[in-house]
């Protein structure tokens, strides 16, 4: 099989000392740099894209798979040891991530996610070697009318995280709706709710309002009761890894996820965030627990995490096959190929394949060397959480405030984050979920941006939704997503 | 005939039908759409104010049916949060990221009950001397030294 | 005479470095943009050249670069070895948008590179020439659609200018912002909109692939290796590019300014930044600092009166 013999070339050459020695440095590194909350995986990619300057074309792209793996990991860690997630793909992980870890189970948490993001990036190695250029071009047919019927059914999905009050996840969800507004409309240009600040014309965050929600919000909740309240943190209850029961109910969800992120991530507009949630809301559907999610429930973190690392390895479908960066880490890529003077694009498989093997032999490597430098690592994280109280949440604070500083280097994200902190504060003493705010952020703007696109190419008539095969199945999963509880009932009625 | 009223029940709701028409409002000064763009500006942010309004109606008709237990809270601590979070808002570009870690961690840990303000400030100092550095030179990212160094 | 005023020019470079010191820059776009690069490649040119001792890049994204005119007003007073760099999209949007600041509000100091606005088709369009494109515009306006940046930027001023110098009221367009090139790649391969813009380097890949043809290029002359006309040769006088340059703070000294300006007549003449420009496909755009500021005067009016019909100049 030419495909397979060519990829294990690709292993050979990944696979000496030296090469081996790299990928670990750019695990660490990524990972480090990946943990800090204003700085997501482009970024890290992008200020470390010098440290590989000077090094041979294996050997940097070598150092590139680990960074690449080692930031999204560091975001996933940051997310479930201290509710702050450094970016979009581990928005979900933070909620039942950081719940196990304030339960003692910071361990299991760690170590689901990072071995969910090894089998998925293990499966996802795979897919792109044997569909890479077939999804690139499939993905291609997606247009606007598409798009916009996907972010309608994540936004369905969404009200599976309602909890008992729809009134009140709807409120969440609007006013996630509201704070997406914010900035200059994607079609006119025309700023909405900016109220004359420069700063706001770009829009609201989302990084900032996870990080303000979750973190900010849930530390001054701590604070307002724990002189009432007899919260004590376990640093670790159980063991450090993971038990037979964990293992059995983290399975299914890293293949679902891993089956959820992949020909997700290869959309152009398909955004790192609608994996995650849909792998999120799917694993609360199937789950024997759902009344768990969160509350720490391990599926909630097994499978977005699997998800998120998937869809960052479909991300480079297009990228590879076609030359078309899909997404802000692989326009990075793309920057650091341009490096050594190759430049991707629809010849590349046939042009220069000995490099695309190459790279993703060495994306895989980079893989596995964040699996084995990071799982006895895990032991060291769990001892964060033993830090006393005051200065672990001073320091959860710091790194909040770091993070919204770092993001764009302006104030008005602290002010951002200050406010949306207080508001998610408020969320929690009424009982009105947080997670439909950030997804309404998130799904709104990019719903909004598709539907107008989709009215203007189609001069207005809204049919192009129903009419367009794949537009037409979005919609009907929503519907059915939205009719299932109600039929479950019913049917349960019937003897 | 008057049934339990749930105070934050309704003050909840009300703020959000009052931000809901608030929305609205400031959409009306929005653009319509243009020959091709029929939704427009505005559109969105009518559905946002509108689904504001009703979903605060209903929290707020909830509120006269009965009422919740809620737990008890002392805001204090928040409020010390707060401050220490207006500080980097106001201060960082002029004392500079390090003092402002050294206070953000020193308010945050006082949130929490401790009093050992001298040992928090050196931590909060420390956690910013270190991010500085790592950031600055490490990274290449640009902390504020603090215009007060001029 | 020049060229031997080059090469004295060349030759004090040295001593030059050890006079100029550092650089700073205060760049518009976040690590990775494509300010960013631009602020590298510079800073890579010059201290090959031996002509500064180093450079710090700063960066301040977003507000259509206005932030970071902002912060270099407030921040970098009286500063002779600070520069803001900026790029055509600054230019216009603080027209289209009201903002505090605008390139006015700082010195001009050098256009350096950049490249010229294309249109792009897939390789199947119904469009084989560029005629064929406008004629079935003039025909029917809102049957195509033109896909390339986001409202108000670049690519949307490219495509108005055109309308306009086809006869047709550029409020007609039926244009598709996206959110980045690739997505602009994506929508003109998979058929969603008719026409694409913007830079060869964008589209290159493809268009070497065969997937996209150049319809025809933005340029006073064509363009070498490139088998499209200019809009000129087609009756459309439209020539079009999206330009880097730098700034200087307005405070400065005139002494200050030339050693500024100096700096980067340097560096835009010397071998290692003519290499990179093939290397990286760019196109040498130099103004010096005179040349730059009558630029802006005629740029600003030219795209305040196209955004003015457009509906969207600020008011």
């Amino acid at each position: 099989m030419d495909t397979l013999a060519a990829l294990a070339q690709g292993f050979a050459v990944a696979l000496t000392p030296a090469h081996l020695l790299w990928a670990a440095i750019g695990v660490t590194l990524g990972t480090a740099v990946g943990m800090l909350p204003g700085i997501g995986p482009s970024t890290t990619v992008a200020l470390l894209l010098p440290a590989t300057f000077g090094l041979d074309p294996a050997s940097a792209f070598i150092m590139f798979g680990g960074i690449y793996y080692g930031a999204q990991y560091g975001g996933s860690t940051a997310a479930i040891l201290l509710n702050t997630p450094g970016e979009a793909g581990a928005m979900m992980t933070a909620i039942d991530g950081n719940a196990m870890a304030r339960a003692g189970r910071a361990g299991p948490a760690l170590a689901t996610a990072a071995i969910g993001s090894f089998i998925a990036g293990t499966v996802a190695t795979l897919g792109l070697t044997f569909l890479a250029p077939w999804l690139a071009e499939v993905a291609l047919l997606l247009g606007p009318s598409e798009y916009a019927t996907l972010m309608v059914l994540a936004l369905t999905t969404v009200s599976a995280l309602f909890g008992a009050s729809v009134a009140r996840g709807l409120l969440s969800l609007f006013l996630g709706l509201l704070l997406g507004t914010v900035g200059l409309d994607p079609q006119l240009g025309q700023p909405r709710f900016a109220f004359g600040v420069m700063e706001l014309l770009d829009g609201i965050d989302t990084v900032i309002v996870a990080v303000a929600l979750f973190a900010v919000g849930e530390t001054m909740h701590v604070a307002a009761r724990f002189r009432f309240a007899v919260e004590t943190m376990h640093a670790m209850s159980g063991s450090l890894w993971m038990s037979a029961a964990d293992w059995a109910r983290s399975w299914k969800p890293w293949l679902r996820g891993t089956a959820i992120g992949f020909p997700i991530g290869a959309l152009p507009a398909g955004g790192s965030e609608v994996p995650t949630v849909l792998s999120y809301v799917t694993e609360k559907r199937l789950s024997k627990h759902p009344q768990e999610f969160g509350k720490g429930a391990i599926e909630g973190v097994a499978g977005p995490e699997a998800a998120n690392n998937a869809s960052a390895a479909g991300a480079l479908a297009p990228l590879l096959a076609l030359g078309l960066p899909t997404s802000a880490t692989a326009a990075m890529m793309l920057a650091g190929f341009q490096q050594f003077g190759i430049r991707p694009g629809p010849l590349l498989f046939d042009s220069k394949p000995e490099f695309v093997w190459g790279l993703i032999a060495s994306l895989y490597i980079g893989n596995v060397m964040l699996l084995i430098l990071n799982l006895p690592l895990i032991g060291i994280w769990v001892h964060v959480l033993r830090i006393p109280r005051p200065w672990l949440f001073g320091g959860i604070l710091c790194f909040s405030v770091l993070g919204a500083y770092t993001l764009n280097t302006n104030t008005v994200d602290v002010a951002i984050l200050l406010l949306i902190g207080l508001a998610g504060f408020g969320m929690r003493m009424m009982n009105v979920p947080v997670v439909p705010c950030l997804l309404g952020l998130i799904l709104g703007p990019m719903l909004e941006l598709q539907i107008r696109k989709a009215m203007m190419i189609s001069l207005g008539d809204p049919a192009v939704f129903v009419t367009r095969p794949v537009s037409l199945l979005f919609l009907l999963l929503a519907l059915a997503f939205l009719a299932a509880p109600v039929l479950f009932r019913y049917r349960r009625r019937r003897p | 005939m008057l049934k339990p009223l749930d105070k934050r029940e309704a003050t909840l709701g009300a703020l959000a039908i009052a931000l809901g028409v608030a929305v609205v409002v400031v959409a009306r000064g929005f653009p319509g759409g243009s020959i091709y763009d029929a939704l427009g500006p505005r559109l969105l942010p009518y559905i946002v104010g509108a689904g504001l309004a009703l979903s605060g109606l209903s929290i707020l008709i909830g509120a006269f049916r009965r009422a919740n237990e809620y737990e008890a809270l002392d805001l204090a601590p928040v409020l010390w949060i707060v401050a220490a979070l207006i500080i980097p808002v106001t201060l960082i570009r002029v004392i500079g990221w390090i003092p402002v870690a050294a206070l953000v961690f020193a308010l945050g840990a006082r949130a929490f009950g401790s009093r050992r303000v001298w040992l928090d400030l050196a931590l909060g100092l420390a956690f910013g001397a270190i991010t500085f550095v790592l950031f600055n030179y490490g990274l290449g990212l640009n902390l504020p030294a603090g215009s007060w160094i001029r | 005479m020049r060229k031997w005023l080059g090469w004295m020019l060349l030759a004090t470079a040295p001593a030059f470095a050890q006079d100029f010191g550092r650089l700073e820059m205060i760049v518009p776009g976040g690590p990775g943009s494509g300010q960013d690069q631009a602020a590298r490649a510079f800073e890579e040119a010059l201290r090959a050249e031996k002509l500064i001792t180093g450079a710090q890049i700063i960066h301040y994204a977003g507000g259509g670069g206005m932030i970071a005119v902002s912060q270099f007003l407030t921040s970098k007073a009286g500063n002779g070895n600070a520069v803001v760099t900026q790029g055509a999209g600054h230019l216009s949007f603080p027209l289209s948008n009201k903002t505090p600041v605008s390139l006015n509000d700082v010195v001009p100091l050098a256009r350096l590179a950049g490249e010229y606005e294309l249109l792009v088709v897939r390789a199947n369009s119904e469009f084989k020439t560029i005629d064929d494109l406008i004629a079935k515009y003039k025909a029917n306006p809102s049957s195509i659609t033109w896909g390339a940046g986001s409202t108000g930027s670049t690519d949307h001023i490219f495509y108005a200018l055109i309308s306009k110098a086809a006869g047709i009221d550029p409020k007609k367009l039926n244009y598709i912002p996206h959110a980045n090139t690739g997505d602009i790649v994506a929508a003109v391969l998979g058929g969603h909109v008719q026409v694409g813009a913007g830079g060869f380097q964008d589209f290159a890949p493809q268009i070497q692939a065969g997937r996209m043809r150049v319809l025809a290029v933005g340029s006073p002359e064509r363009l070498k290796g490139i088998d499209a006309p200019t809009l000129r040769e087609r009756g459309l006088d439209v020539v079009y590019t999206n330009w880097r340059a730098v700034s200087a703070h307005p405070s400065l000294t005139v002494a200050q300014l030339d050693r500024l300006s100096a700096l980067f007549e340097k560096m835009a003449k010397s071998k290692t930044w003519q290499k990179m420009l093939v290397d990286k496909g760019w196109t040498d755009l130099y103004l010096d600092r005179k040349g730059y500021a009558e630029f802006m005067k005629s740029e600003q009016q030219r795209v305040g009166a196209i955004l003015e019909e457009l509906g969207m100049r600020a008011k």
